[in-house]
């Protein structure tokens, strides 16, 4: 093909291709010395600042920014919100906020990207579900915030108990600034009333999910009577075990085991138990035959038009008001079943986080930002539940109920802050003093004895891999009846060893040993 | 000369300075430490790749799956040319071929939910073949299917934009060999085989060797989409760059995707050159270098 052109034209387009080549180099280091301060200057800032220049903190005028994940088309009208929060803010830390909500199909990877590529920002919600607290607290994108919160954010630090800041700490750093709500989950099931009427259910005989079998043989709607899901690996203590680390990662540990032996959840008895039983019923036609195909979103859209599954998720953590706050969104009486006991695990205690980019070039302000988030009832409401008369009227001292197609509704006061300074916006949970009763659940609920261990994956992330790509290739078919456990059990658990389920395991049981000895 | 320029500009900038990317791939990657000073960790990232006891599967479904699309792909697109190039009447041929092209615009995502309403248990397929007395079939739970229907898809979806560079060959033959080949009493399967084929063949070669080198890149939208993810269907389906993702995605180690990527560029440039090497032995005229 090239035999068109004569020597000439390659030895030009050779020299042009290397002039280029060197203008790319030059810009690449350019680009590279402009980062340098930018990635080290919050560093020694953080380091030295503090103690320095505590009074001098707030002397120079700085805008925060803050990305958090939610449903964007609803908080169109943030400018107003923000302005609102700006009066408070400037006065009483000479600061600003802007809100940078990310639809939460695109949170995860548009977060990673700005940390892998060192952009400035200052605020991020960070939880071992959304935007990977442990992978962001292992690649540095994370700032240790313990001397800041001393420091600066002394409200926070007290409304927070000491044992759930234990549980945010990795070799000895707190990386993320707690919001405090519910820690102490009880789970249990949730069923639309009209069907505890109608199939005349005996909520109290409901102790496991096998008990609610014979009403799944009276089923008589259009609407299947199980959609199918996940109802193992989210719901560790429903099973009487904690999970370490990522909860589908092999490895769990048994709630009444004083020696704390991690073993593999897979091969329990609990896991074939519901596996057999998930079988049993797709054959007995209580599964929809595609039910491995159903999303949430299917879901809940059909939860809308009004059809709901006896139960749909019989280990949902359910934390008090939830069933006001399902029949907030469907318009449909619930009624909850607490089946255990409430428990603080590590990964309920962390569920909902804000941690500070390395990237921040105010650490301090935003330090300062959380504490208010935490403390000030009105800056809180406002981020909360945006501006009263815009988005919401006030029906009294602490309910609010919202103007309908509200443009600023986030619908998510729990990521936002000290949740029980937030309004109620239905006046069942303002009656029954939902904040008052959870707080209460969350001082006297027992402790996983796990509480406060936080595993160091990285030792083992290679085998975490594999594992985590055999966990999807099995789970779906599993747990939903789709595939047979006579012979996909075993299969499952022998990809499983030989994608390194022990030497994790093993991992797993010497870091626990270590903190059990260090306690 | 000019003319080159931007191009070549182009391909520094965006595939040869970026290469010095390529060195995330042997170190252990930390935000706060940036590029240049995070620890070097030799082969370490690789290991997910070989240790995996589904390195084998990935391998051949990624091969096997890609010669299936590459060899019924470019026999659909050149038979489809050829039909194209007989419709006489003009308004008609640019009708069917800007139609033929839409799906190559689609996302695979909307394709991807084409092929669920077709396949889905209670879809159009399972109907019609009630229709006929035939069970329905649980298609995602039936690996045994997949390489046929994603097949199928990503041909249906491709031929519509592979055929018009064949047509716009076949158009730029000259019509004194059909002329004369008229006059010495040949018919259209005769010129067929005997003049568009064989002038046609340098097209076909770069094309295919084009494919060849991208065999080890799976097309990511067609596998994870029209497959809607599904673990059941994995024996069958499951291709380097989805496992990959789902392996990472909870990971979301960038020093393992860049290792993952490194290993595909060598595998591919060691495949074109080989092909291309082929080439050159039967017929050194025809080869891309």
């Amino acid at each position: 093909m090239g035999k068109k052109y004569g020597m000439k034209f390659w030895a030009t387009a050779m020299a042009m291709f290397l002039a280029v080549a060197l203008v790319g180099a030059c810009s690449t280091k350019n680009a590279n010395n402009g980062n340098t301060p930018a990635t080290v200057k919050p560093e020694n800032s953080s380091v030295t600042a503090p103690q320095e220049e505590t009074a001098n903190a707030t002397e120079e005028h700085v805008t925060l920014t803050w990305y958090f994940p939610g449903n964007v088309q609803k908080m169109t009208d943030k400018a107003t919100v923000e302005a609102e929060m700006n009066k408070i803010l400037n006065e009483k830390i000479n600061a600003s906020i802007e809100l940078m909500p990310i639809d939460w199909g695109a949170y995860d990877q548009k977060m990673n990207i700005m940390s892998a590529g060192g952009e400035a920002f200052d605020l991020m919600f960070t939880a071992p579900w959304s935007n990977d607290y442990y992978k962001n607290a292992a690649k540095g994108a994370l700032l240790p915030l313990n001397d800041l919160l001393d420091q600066y954010a002394p409200n926070l630090k007290s409304v927070v108990p000491e044992k759930v800041w234990e549980a945010t700490k990795i070799k000895g750093n707190i990386y993320g600034a707690i919001n405090w709500q519910i820690v102490a989950m009880p789970y249990g099931a949730q069923i639309a009333k009209k069907y505890v009427d109608k199939y005349d259910i005996d909520v109290a005989s409901l102790k496991t999910f096998k008990d609610f079998e014979p009403y799944y043989e009276k089923w008589d709607e259009d609407y299947p009577a199980f959609f199918g899901g996940d109802q193992f690996t989210n719901a560790p203590p429903y099973y009487g075990f904690d999970s370490v680390g990522g909860d589908n990662s092999v490895g769990w540990v048994k709630l009444d085991d004083p020696n704390l032996t991690v073993v593999n959840q897979y091969a329990s008895d609990e896991f074939r138990n519901i596996v057999e039983t998930y079988y049993s019923w797709r054959e007995k036609g209580f599964i929809p035959r595609d039910a491995a195909m159903n999303t949430d979103e299917r879901k809940a859209a059909l939860n809308n038009a009004g059809q709901f599954e006896l139960p749909g998720t019989f280990s949902l953590p359910l934390k008090p008001g939830s069933d006001l706050e399902t029949k907030a969104a469907y318009g449909e009486e619930f009624v909850n079943i607490t089946i255990t006991e409430p428990l603080i695990t590590t990964n309920r205690a962390i569920a909902t986080m804000t941690g500070i980019s390395r990237t921040s070039k105010n650490p301090e302000r935003a330090a300062m930002f959380l504490d208010l988030m935490s403390s000030d009832k009105e800056l809180y409401r406002l981020m909360a539940s945006g501006v009263e008369g815009k988005h919401y009227t006030k029906i009294s001292e602490n309910l609010i109920e919202y103007i309908a197609d509200s443009s600023y509704q986030p619908n998510s006061d729990w990521m936002f802050g000290n949740q029980f300074l937030g309004y109620y916006t239905t006046p069942e949970a303002a009656e029954a003093d939902i904040w008052a009763v959870t707080e209460k659940l969350n001082n006297e609920a027992k402790a996983s004895p796990l509480l406060g261990f936080v595993f160091d994956a990285e030792p083992v992330k290679s085998e975490l891999a594999q594992l985590d790509s055999v966990y999807s290739e099995y789970s779906k078919g599993l747990l939903t009846g789709t595939m047979n456990p006579a012979d996909k059990l075993p299969e499952f658990l022998d990809k499983l060893n030989r994608a390194g389920a022990d030497k994790v395991i093993a991992e797993k049981q010497r870091q626990i040993d270590e903190w059990k000895k260090s306690k | 000369m000019g003319m080159t320029l931007p191009g070549l500009v182009y391909l520094v900038l965006f595939a040869y300075v970026p290469m010095f990317g390529l060195v995330i791939a042997f170190k252990n990657y930390n935000y706060s430490t940036g590029l240049w000073n995070s620890p070097w960790v030799g082969f370490k990232n690789f290991d997910f790749l070989f240790a995996s006891q589904d390195a084998w599967r990935i391998t051949y479904n990624t091969l096997f799956l890609n010669f299936l699309f590459i060899f019924f792909g470019t026999i659909a697109s050149i038979g489809f040319a050829l039909l194209l190039n007989e419709i006489r009447i003009k308004v008609l041929s640019r009708f069917v071929q800007s139609t033929m092209l839409l799906p190559h615009l689609l996302s695979w995502v909307i394709v991807g939910y084409f092929v669920y309403a077709l396949l889905t248990y209670n879809g159009l397929v399972n109907n019609i073949l009630g229709y006929f007395g035939i069970e329905a079939i649980e298609w995602y739970n039936s690996p045994e299917y997949w390489p046929a229907i994603l097949t199928i898809t990503a041909i249906w979806k491709m031929l519509g934009y592979n055929s018009v560079i064949y047509l716009a060959s076949i158009l730029g033959i000259s019509s004194d060999y059909y002329e004369a080949a008229v006059i010495d009493g040949a018919g259209k399967m005769q010129q067929i085989r005997y003049i568009t084929l064989p002038l046609l063949s340098p097209i076909i070669i770069i094309l295919v060797l084009l494919s060849i080198g991208k065999i080890f890149y799976a097309d990511f939208g067609l596998f994870y989409n029209v497959t809607r993810d599904m673990g059941m269907l994995y024996s069958t389906t499951d291709v380097i760059d989805t496992y990959v993702f789902r392996m990472l995605r909870t990971v979301g180690d960038v020093g393992m995707s860049s290792a993952a990527g490194f290993y595909q560029s060598i595998v591919g440039l060691i495949l074109i050159v080989t092909a291309n090497f082929v080439v050159r032995k039967i017929d050194r005229e025809q080869s891309l270098f």
